[in-house]
């Protein structure tokens, strides 16, 4: 495996749009990795509770009246 | 040249979707995982809404994602003005969903994507579009 010396170097080397490029490709992928480990904690959650297998018709309803409960609450004419 | 990315709202039942990994609506953890290729504008509505859906724990997590790419995640704690809210009520919207409308229209934002089927039928002839996760997606792949 490459050192982070010989990483860096590489990088280096590389013109700065490719650079610029990988870097944003990092970005995105530590991202997405971030995403990914939230999205399991979540599932976790729900498997736990029980409600991770619902029908979408229900967490449909459920989304429904939260947006409207807030609506409601904050622009309340 | 290049090309701006496309900078989208993404509503709550495609964060709460994708996050859930749902199989009825595969194409919305398909599309949080394109995040990146396009631009996400997260309004104070949705953001009170997933406030509810996660955990204090798990929202800390959600903002901490935020805030480590500002250059393609937006948060907006702005209020949707109460006049457009009226607006798109008046055209059919349910007030949830006009205040999400009236989010995009005060942060400019002129596509929304949601899986909303009585929201993407209602607002029509107005200068917001509503699209689906699979048509962002198929959107996405034409601009490769």
């Amino acid at each position: 495996m490459q050192s982070i010396d010989d990483l860096a170097r590489k990088i280096t080397s590389l013109d700065p749009a490719e650079q610029q490029a990988l870097i944003d490709k990092v970005a995105q992928l530590n991202f997405q990795k971030g995403l990914h480990d939230l999205a399991e904690k979540y599932r976790s959650r729900l498997a736990s509770e029980g409600r991770l297998n619902i029908p979408a018709e229900q967490v449909w309803a459920e989304l429904h009246r939260i947006r409207q409960e807030i609506a409601a609450h904050d622009y309340p004419a | 040249m290049t090309t701006q990315p496309e900078r989208w709202l993404l509503d709550t039942n495609v964060w709460v979707f994708g996050l859930r990994h749902d199989e009825s609506i595969p194409d919305c953890a398909n599309l949080l995982e394109r995040i990146g290729s396009f631009s996400v504008v997260i309004p104070l509505q949705v953001l009170k809404e997933l406030n509810v859906n996660l955990t204090k724990d798990e929202i800390s997590n959600f903002y901490n994602l935020i805030s480590q790419q500002p250059e393609w995640m937006e948060l907006s704690w702005a209020a949707a003005p109460a006049e457009r809210v009226s607006f798109y009520q008046e055209r059919g919207c349910r007030k949830g969903d006009a205040v999400i409308a009236a989010h995009a229209e005060a942060l400019g934002v002129r596509s929304i994507v949601s899986e909303n089927r009585q929201f993407l039928q209602t607002v029509k002839d107005l200068p917001l579009e509503i699209v689906s996760a699979t048509d962002a997606l198929a959107r996405l792949a034409r601009r490769l």
